[in-house]
């Protein structure tokens, strides 16, 4: 793995057993269920997964913008999510927990200059002293690879790729202790989000900074990340070193995504035909409590009607599949046939 | 400089050799769309934003635009559709649809175009639709003002036009509003809508961009699925040359506003000739995830519009040599089909920098 990562030591982040509801009554809709998730410092790692799968809530969760319905969220030592008024607010003003929120053009304000966009952070802190503010935005700028050129401009009279630059930078203004990117390269063109990548990485090794990544496609975390943790519909379902993970799937999911992912280079050990449900399989089992990828997995049994928990594999190396050793033989071998 | 295959299809004695021209094709020959010398305005004629692009797609084809945002892909692609945002004009060239010149032609004129010959699909589905009335009534509404249909039959047509992009239940869809549907479901809707005339062409701009990877890749498989069965010719945008790579036949790469190079996709792949390309092709993904150095494309593009002497990608360019920065570049013919604007293209260097990847 990385050699920045202290995996012996506590996590800095732990996430543990957290249910998220979002609505009331009728309109209640559970998006996350039994989220266990650890994050150690110094370890840049992807949350993975489709549209809707809870990705950005956790994330909000995390932050404090949302609140569980069950578990906690520690960090370090101090369960966050269970603060309560002042206390609360005043955890959420020291910003150790940054969220860089997702599409920079609609999250930035675009009345306000990079100055302002990037020094409010330190505003709400209750700093006072402009000359002071100025410097920290200027270093912050600088972290990003942006020159004093951008401090007057407006969101919308940069690039793309400078806006993102921007809210990041905006994040580190009040020197966070771990970084949450929602979807920081989505919508970026190949040359800058490897650009913006390799930025993450360096502040990674420069200020020894946790990155958590989220994508909901795997190119964005190709090349930098250390572990990756897969999402399905609220439930965590492969978490393990991004090379295991990468090299053996264990769950149908990941290696569905995997197949997914365009590539200019057609060398797949699966395809998607594989992986995916044809009309002529049985109907899979159904149910509140099935497996949650049980209605597009192809390889559901009759065990698939009960969600299977989390098994530990090896070394931080989780899945929840009641198949994990299975499927692999029965995709394989329809790819012959 | 002109990308014009008329006069080459006779050449081609072995259709499976080229990816470009499929057995089966509704017709092969006379191209849907074919754009000659097109140069587009913007700032009400401030700067020249795409220049000199010419492309042409025949039935049954997949062309794929690649380029940086600001390359004027989008744009030739606004032209081609006649729906050129406000202070952007076309300055020279012609659009040709289906052998008519479409440049100039009037609001009522296109009014019988869109829709029925041409469909288009963008990158955001929602904002295409409107978000209080079933989507089954949008496209019902489509079908009984381009076909004429009464109100029962559209209501029908609808629900197996549903069918055929791959969306499960159609009854149900029908009668969902756009809120209720996913990304993926709201892209097929929209590519039910724009094929529900039976256009010979679609013309869909970075149609994947917001989706899932697992969804973009069953939209992938829906198009090159309507390409084999009903022939249609897409013109396909897209900044991502790995996705371009799974669905086209040919290629057109743009540089500030300019095609830089063009071809058979797995020539372009293979043996890429344009330095800009094989920048490209180095920063796509290659489906390999492991830790490793990301490779970037040093500088910045230039400003759109902006008046350069030689070669636009010069400044960029590991391989530029004084004589780059002077005179105009023109296409040289380096493959079988297969043009570069490049004035090095036949050079040895080029050739070992393709190598040493």
């Amino acid at each position: 793995m990385t050699a920045t990562a202290a995996y012996d030591a506590p996590p800095l982040l732990a996430v543990q057993s957290v249910d998220v509801t979002l609505g009331r009554g009728w309109r209640a809709a559970k998006v996350l269920s039994g989220i266990d998730l650890a994050i150690w410092p110094g370890e840049i790692v992807g949350l993975v997964g489709e549209t809707g799968s809870g990705k950005t809530t956790l994330a909000r969760t995390v932050v404090g913008l949302v609140n569980p319905r069950r578990g906690q969220v520690v960090f370090d030592g101090l369960p966050i999510s269970t603060l309560r008024g002042g206390a609360r607010r005043a955890e959420r003003r020291r910003g150790h927990v940054q969220l860089v929120f997702q599409d920079p053009l609609r999250s930035l304000d675009p009345d306000l200059t990079v100055t302002e966009i990037v020094g409010e952070g330190l505003r709400i802190r209750g700093e006072t002293n402009r000359d002071k503010i100025r410097r920290v935005v200027v270093d912050a700028l600088k972290k990003v690879g942006l020159d004093a050129s951008v401090l007057e401009r407006t969101p919308g009279q940069i690039s793309g790729g400078q806006r993102q630059r921007v809210s990041i930078a905006r994040a580190l203004a009040t020197d966070p202790r771990l970084l949450i990117c929602d979807e920081p390269v989505s919508a970026l063109d190949a040359s800058t989000r490897n650009q913006v990548l390799r930025l993450l990485d360096e502040l990674r090794s420069s200020l020894g900074l946790p990155i958590v990544i989220i994508s909901h496609d795997l190119s964005s975390l190709a090349g930098i990340a250390d572990r990756i943790v897969v999402l399905y519909r609220g439930r965590i379902v492969e978490d393990g070193p991004i090379d295991q993970v990468f090299t053996a799937p264990r769950h149908p999911y990941t290696a569905l995504l995997m197949a997914s992912a365009p590539s200019v280079r057609h060398d797949r050990p699966l395809s998607a035909h594989q992986l995916r449900r044809t009309d002529a399989d049985p109907a899979p089992p159904a149910g509140p409590d099935a497996c949650v990828f049980a209605a597009r997995c192809r390889f559901a049994i009759d065990a698939c009607a009960k969600q299977p928990e989390l098994v530990t594999l090896g070394d931080r190396r989780t899945v929840a599949c009641h198949r994990h050793d299975e499927w692999l033989a029965i995709a394989q071998d329809r790819g012959r046939g | 400089m002109v990308i014009d295959n008329r006069n080459l299809l006779p050449d081609i004695t072995d259709p499976g050799a080229v990816a470009g021209v499929r057995p089966g094709s509704r017709q092969v020959g006379g191209e849907v769309l074919s754009i000659d010398d097109l140069h587009v305005s913007v700032h009400d004629g401030a700067a020249m934003a795409v220049r000199g692009v010419s492309l042409s797609i025949r039935p049954g084809e997949i062309v794929g635009l690649v380029g940086e945002s600001g390359s004027g892909k989008t744009l030739t692609c606004r032209a081609a559709l006649g729906v050129l945002p406000r202070g952007c004009a076309v300055e020279r060239g012609t659009v040709s649809f289906a052998g008519h010149d479409v440049t100039a032609l009037s609001r009522r004129g296109w009014e019988r175009v869109h829709g029925s010959k041409m469909g288009a699909v963008f990158q955001d589905p929602a904002s295409y639709l409107t978000p209080t009335i079933t989507v089954g009534h949008q496209l019902a509404e489509v079908l009984r003002v381009k076909l004429g249909l009464g109100r029962r039959a559209a209501h029908q047509r609808a629900i197996e036009l549903f069918g055929a992009v791959g969306l499960r239940q159609p009854e149900l869809v029908f009668h969902q509003i756009p809120a209720e549907l996913s990304g993926g479901m709201l892209q097929r809707v929209m590519i039910a809508t724009a094929i529900s005339c039976d256009p010979q062409l679609l013309v869909a701009d970075e149609p994947t961009t917001a989706l899932d990877v697992t969804i973009q890749a069953e939209v992938i498989e829906l198009l090159l699925q309507l390409r084999d069965q009903r022939g249609l010719a897409v013109l396909f945008v897209s900044h991502d040359l790995a996705v371009i790579t799974e669905l086209c036949d040919r290629v057109v790469v743009f540089y500030a506003g300019e095609v830089v190079e063009t071809g058979p996709t797995e020539e372009i792949i293979e043996r890429p000739r344009h330095p800009y390309t094989q920048a490209l092709l180095r920063v796509a993904s290659v489906g390999d995830f492991r830790r490793r150095e990301l490779e970037v494309i040093a500088g910045q593009p230039p400003q759109v519009g902006a008046a350069i002497d030689g070669c636009r990608f010069a400044a960029r360019c590991p391989l530029a040599i004084p004589a780059c920065g002077s005179g105009s570049v023109t296409q040289v013919m380096v493959g079988f089909h297969h043009r570069v604007r490049c004035i090095r293209a036949r050079d040895a260097d080029t050739v070992s920098a393709l190598a040493a990847r």
